[in-house]
C-alpha cells in the first residue's frame, strides 16, 4: 500500500471520527449531565440525513437545506424531550432503555409514512464537488475534506462552550453532581431540555452534512448508534473528551481495519471495545 | 399461599392443561402459532432469570437465540447431518459459548457500560453473519431439512411432523419453567437475588459475585438458545434479524409486559405479544408504530406488567 | 511476624493528588478492641476500606495472620475471616432480617452453591442465621422485612450479618451511627459481649462509648496517624486535645 493510499484512509478515517464524534458527544452528555441512556438517538441522525433530502429536493439547495433542516431537528428534539424523555429522570436503566426503544420504532415508523422506506442520495454541491490532487493519479475529495473541517470548527466550537462558558461550566457541574447545580438554582429543566436539543441538533446537523457521501437509507440511525455506544463506552460515559478520543480511534480503527482485514472488518472496533474495557472497564476517560 | 398465589397457580394449571390439549383442534396455523409463542416464552422466561431475577439488564439476548438457529442451518445445510441427537446439543453447545464470551467480558462493565456493551456484542455478531456470503447474507438461510431423532430405521422424533415439535416444544417450556423455579430457590438462585438486591453488600459477604454474574448469563444464554433452535426448527429459516437488537428489544419487552422476576410473567408477556403482532400487522404495514406507543404506554402505566395486574409478585424497573 | 493479627505497613491511598491516607503502620493485637478516632475526612473509612479490600492501597502493604492481603480482593477478604459492616445501612431492604443473615450464612457453606436443592432445607445454614440474629437480640425480628424495622434495629441487623458469616476479625464503621440513648447501651453492650472470642476494630465519633469499651485508641488526622494507646493515654495527651478533642466541642 502506497503512502498515499495510506493518506487518503486516514483522511477518510478521521473525517468518520469527526462524524461519530458529534453523534457520540450527545449521547455522553446527554448520560453524563440527564443521566439518561437513550436509544433513540441515532434517530436524530437519520432525521437529518432524511430532512436533507427532502430539503435539498424542495430548494435545490444543501445549505438551505441544512439551514432549515437544523432548526428543524432542534424543535423535534425538545418536543421529544418534553413529551418523553421527561418521563425518564432519577428513573432505572430498565425503564428508559424500553421507553427509548419504543420511541425508535415511533420515529422509525413516523419515517417510514413520511418518507418510505427507499434508499436515496444528495448530490454534493458543485462549489465543492472538485478534487484536490495528492498525487499524478490520486485525488481527495474537496467535500470530504469541507466536512472534516467543519466538524473540527464545530468540536472546537463545543470545547470553547464547555470550558469556557458560564453554561459550559454548569454543564461540566451537571455531569459531576446533577442534584448539586439544581440546588445553586440553576433551572435544571431547561439545562436538560437545552442539552438535550443540543445533542439532537448536533446528530441532525451530522446525518445533514454527511449526506452526499453516504447513501440514505431506513437503517442509517441505528448504524451509527451502535457505532457511537462504541465510542461512549471507548471513551468513558459523560466525558466529552473521551467521546472524541474514541470517536477517532473507533473512526481510524474501522476504516483501516476494512483493508487490512476485508473479512470481518465489522469486528474490528469491537475488538478495540474490548481490549480498552479489559483495561479500563469505565472507559478511557470515564469517572472511577 | 395467598389469594394471589393461589389465582396464579390455578392459572397456570388450567394454561398448562390448555396447551395440552388444544392440538386436538387440528388448526394448523395456530397450532405453528402456539409452538412460536412457547418458543419465545422460553426465550422470555430465560431473559427474566437475567433481568427479573439478578438484575442484569441485557440488551443483547437475541445473539444466543439467533446463534443456536444458525448453528442448526451449518449443520444441516452444510456438514449434511440433521440427527437431533447431533445438532441440538450442539446448538446449545454454541449459544453457550457465545454466551461465555461474550458474559465474561461484559460482566466487567456495570450498569450502563453493561447495556451498551451487551448491544454493542450481539451487533457484532449481527454484522458477522449479514454480511458473508457464506451464511446467506440478508436474506439468511433456508434450512433444508427439519432435525429427526431416529434409532436405526425407526423415526423417533420428526420436527418435520407439527404435533411432535409441538409437544416437544411443550415439555421444554414446562422442563425450562420447572428448572428455573428449581434453580431460583437454591442458595446459587437466593445469591443470584441477592445480587439483584444489592451487589456491593454480597461482595463484602463474601460471595464471588462475578462468577455468580457469569453462571447466569450462561444458562440464560443456552436457554435462549434452546428457544432460538426451536424456532429455526419450526420456520425451517434463520436470518441476521433473529440476532438484531430489535429482537433483543422485543423479548425485553415480552418480561416487562408479562411481569419481571415471576417467570410465568414472560410466558404470558410472549403471548401477548405474539398475538398482537399476528393480528395487527395483518392490518396495517406500520404495525410498529403501534407497538411503540403500546410499549411506552407499558412502561408508564403498567410497569408491573400482567403477572402485577393480577396480583401476583412482579418486580417494577 | 509478630502476633498481631492484622498488621499494616507504610499504607497510603491517593485520589489524584488528593492523599487520603498516609503512611500509616499498625499493628492490632487479637481479643481485643481498637477503636480509631479522628474529625471527619481524616481518611479513618478510606482506610477501613483498604482492609476490607474494597480499595486497592496505592502503597504499603496489609497482613492478615502473617498473610499478604494488600491485593486481594474484597470477597476473598470476607472468606478469610474478616467481617465488614457499613457507616451507611447496606443491608438487603426488600427481604426479611432472617433472610439478610441466611444470605450471609451461606456464604460460608463448605461446599459451594447448589444449583438444585432448596435453599431452605440447609438446616445448619438456617440455624447459624438464627444464632446471629439472636446474639444481636432480633430473634424477634427474624420475620420482619428489613423495610420495617426502626433505625437501630437495622444496625443491629448490620452486625448480624456480619456475624452469620463467622468472622474472626470484625471492621465496624460507626456501628452506633445515628442511635438513640437506648439503642446505643445495647449496642455496646453487643460489642463487649463480641470482644470475648474476636478482634474489633472500629470507627466511632461516639466518645463516650468509645472511653468505655476501647482497649485500644488510634487517633488519625489528615491521614495520618497522630497517636495511638490506651484511653487514659490518649486523654491526656496534649496533641490529641488540640488536634481532636478540643474544648469539648466536635470539630466539623
Amino acid at each position: 500500500m502506497t503512502l498515499t493510499h495510506l493518506l487518503i484512509q486516514a483522511l477518510n478515517g478521521v473525517q468518520y471520527g469527526f462524524l461519530l464524534f458529534l453523534v457520540s458527544s450527545g449521547l455522553t452528555l446527554v448520560f453524563g449531565i440527564m443521566g439518561i441512556i437513550n436509544l433513540a438517538h441515532g434517530a436524530f441522525y437519520m432525521l437529518g440525513a432524511y430532512l436533507c433530502w427532502w430539503l435539498t429536493g424542495l430548494t435545490g439547495n444543501l445549505w438551505a437545506a441544512i439551514l432549515l433542516g437544523v432548526p428543524i431537528a432542534v424543535l423535534v428534539g425538545l418536543l421529544i424531550e418534553r413529551f418523553g424523555i421527561v418521563f425518564l429522570y432519577k428513573r432505572d436503566h430498565l425503564y428508559q432503555v424500553l421507553l427509548t426503544y419504543g420511541l425508535i420504532l415511533i420515529l422509525n415508523e413516523t419515517r417510514s409514512l413520511l418518507w418510505g422506506d427507499d434508499v436515496h442520495a444528495v448530490a454534493v454541491p458543485a462549489a465543492l464537488a472538485g478534487s484536490i490532487p495528492l498525487t499524478d493519479i490520486q485525488v481527495y475529495p474537496v467535500y470530504r475534506l469541507f466536512i472534516s473541517l467543519v466538524c473540527l470548527l464545530l468540536a472546537g466550537g463545543l470545547y470553547g462552550l464547555i470550558q469556557r462558558t458560564r453554561l459550559g461550566m454548569i454543564i461540566r457541574a451537571g455531569a459531576v453532581d446533577r442534584e448539586m447545580v439544581g440546588a445553586l438554582g440553576i433551572d435544571i429543566r431547561a439545562l436538560f431540555a437545552g442539552v438535550f436539543a443540543l445533542g439532537a441538533g448536533l446528530a441532525a446537523f451530522a446525518g445533514m452534512i454527511a449526506a452526499p457521501v453516504q447513501s440514505i437509507y431506513p437503517g442509517i440511525g441505528e448504524d451509527i448508534l451502535i457505532v457511537s455506544f462504541v465510542v461512549v463506552v471507548i471513551g468513558g460515559i459523560g466525558s466529552i473528551k473521551g467521546a472524541f478520543v474514541g470517536a477517532m480511534l473507533v473512526g481510524l480503527a474501522d476504516t483501516f481495519g476494512a483493508i487490512l482485514l476485508p473479512v470481518g472488518s465489522g469486528t474490528v472496533i469491537y475488538a478495540v471495545m474490548a481490549l480498552v474495557l479489559l483495561w479500563r472497564p469505565r472507559g478511557l476517560f470515564g469517572r472511577a | 399461599m395467598n389469594s394471589a398465589n393461589r389465582l396464579v397457580t390455578l392459572l397456570l394449571a388450567a394454561g398448562l392443561a390448555v396447551l395440552a390439549l388444544f392440538p386436538l383442534t387440528g388448526e394448523s396455523f395456530y397450532i405453528k402459532l402456539a409452538i412460536k409463542i412457547m418458543a419465545l416464552g422460553i426465550f422470555a422466561m430465560s431473559l427474566d432469570l437475567l433481568v427479573g431475577f439478578t438484575g442484569m439488564v441485557s440488551f443483547g439476548h437475541a445473539a444466543f437465540f439467533g446463534v443456536a438457529g444458525y448453528t442448526l442451518a451449518w449443520f444441516v445445510n452444510k456438514a449434511g447431518i440433521a440427527r437431533l441427537e447431533v445438532v441440538l446439543p450442539s446448538a446449545l453447545a454454541v449459544a453457550a459459548l457465545a454466551a461465555l464470551a461474550i458474559g465474561w467480558l461484559a460482566i466487567r462493565t456495570r450498569g450502563v457500560y453493561f447495556i451498551m456493551l451487551t448491544l454493542a456484542l450481539a451487533q457484532m455478531l449481527y454484522y458477522f453473519f449479514k454480511d458473508q456470503r457464506y451464511w446467506g447474507g440478508t436474506d439468511g438461510i433456508n434450512i433444508a431439512e427439519k432435525p429427526r431423532l431416529a434409532v436405526g430405521d425407526v423415526v423417533l422424533l420428526d420436527f418435520g411432523d407439527r404435533l411432535v415439535l409441538y409437544y416437544f416444544t411443550l415439555a421444554a417450556l414446562v422442563g425450562v419453567f420447572v428448572l428455573l423455579s428449581v434453580i431460583l430457590r437454591s442458595p446459587f438462585g437466593r445469591a443470584l437475588v441477592g445480587i439483584r438486591e444489592n451487589e456491593d453488600r454480597m461482595r463484602a459477604l463474601g460471595y464471588d459475585v462475578a462468577r455468580l454474574k457469569l453462571a447466569a448469563f450462561v444458562i440464560a444464554g443456552t436457554l435462549a438458545g434452546l428457544a432460538g433452535f426451536i424456532e429455526a426448527s419450526r420456520t425451517a429459516f434463520v436470518n441476521p434479524a433473529h440476532l438484531s437488537w430489535h429482537e433483543s428489544g422485543l423479548v425485553l419487552v415480552m418480561v416487562l409486559l408479562g411481569g419481571m422476576g415471576t417467570l410465568y410473567g414472560p410466558i404470558l408477556g410472549a403471548a401477548v405479544l405474539v398475538l398482537m403482532e399476528d393480528r395487527i400487522s395483518g392490518l396495517w404495514d406500520h404495525w410498529l408504530l403501534v407497538m411503540g406507543f403500546f410499549v411506552i404506554a407499558l412502561v408508564l402505566f403498567l410497569p408491573h406488567g400482567l403477572a402485577g395486574m393480577i396480583g401476583g409478585k412482579a418486580r417494577r424497573p | 511476624m509478630n502476633d498481631a493479627i492484622l498488621s499494616v505497613e507504610n499504607l497510603s491511598c491517593h485520589f489524584g493528588a488528593l492523599i487520603a491516607v498516609d503512611q500509616v503502620t499498625l499493628d492490632f493485637a487479637p481479643g481485643r478492641i481498637h477503636a480509631i478516632i479522628g474529625p471527619n475526612g481524616a481518611g479513618k473509612t478510606t482506610l477501613i476500606n483498604m482492609l476490607s479490600g474494597e480499595l486497592q492501597p496505592t502503597t504499603g502493604r496489609i497482613r492478615f495472620r502473617n498473610r499478604d492481603i494488600t491485593h486481594t480482593p474484597a470477597h476473598r477478604i470476607s472468606r478469610m475471616g474478616i467481617g465488614r459492616s457499613f457507616q451507611k445501612t447496606n443491608v438487603f431492604a426488600g427481604f426479611t432480617c432472617f433472610e439478610n443473615c441466611r444470605l450471609a450464612a451461606q456464604a460460608r457453606h463448605a461446599r459451594g452453591l447448589s444449583p438444585f436443592r432448596p435453599a431452605a432445607s440447609y438446616a445448619d445454614i438456617n440455624h447459624r442465621a438464627e444464632q446471629a440474629l439472636d446474639s444481636c437480640g432480633l430473634a424477634a425480628r427474624a420475620d420482619a422485612v428489613v423495610a420495617e424495622v426502626s433505625h437501630g434495629e437495622q444496625r443491629q441487623l448490620e452486625i448480624a450479618m456480619m456475624l452469620a458469616t463467622d468472622p474472626e476479625l470484625l471492621l465496624l464503621d460507626e456501628p452506633l451511627a445515628g442511635m438513640g440513648p437506648e439503642e446505643s447501651r445495647a449496642m455496646i453492650g453487643l460489642l463487649r459481649r463480641l470482644a470475648a472470642g474476636h478482634t474489633l476494630i472500629l470507627i466511632e465519633h461516639d466518645m463516650d462509648a468509645v472511653f468505655e469499651i476501647a482497649d485500644r485508641l488510634i487517633v488519625m488526622v489528615n491521614g495520618r496517624i497522630l497517636e495511638t494507646g490506651t484511653v487514659g493515654r490518649i486523654r491526656a495527651s496534649a496533641a490529641v486535645q488540640q488536634a481532636y478533642l478540643g474544648t469539648g466541642e466536635d470539630t466539623p
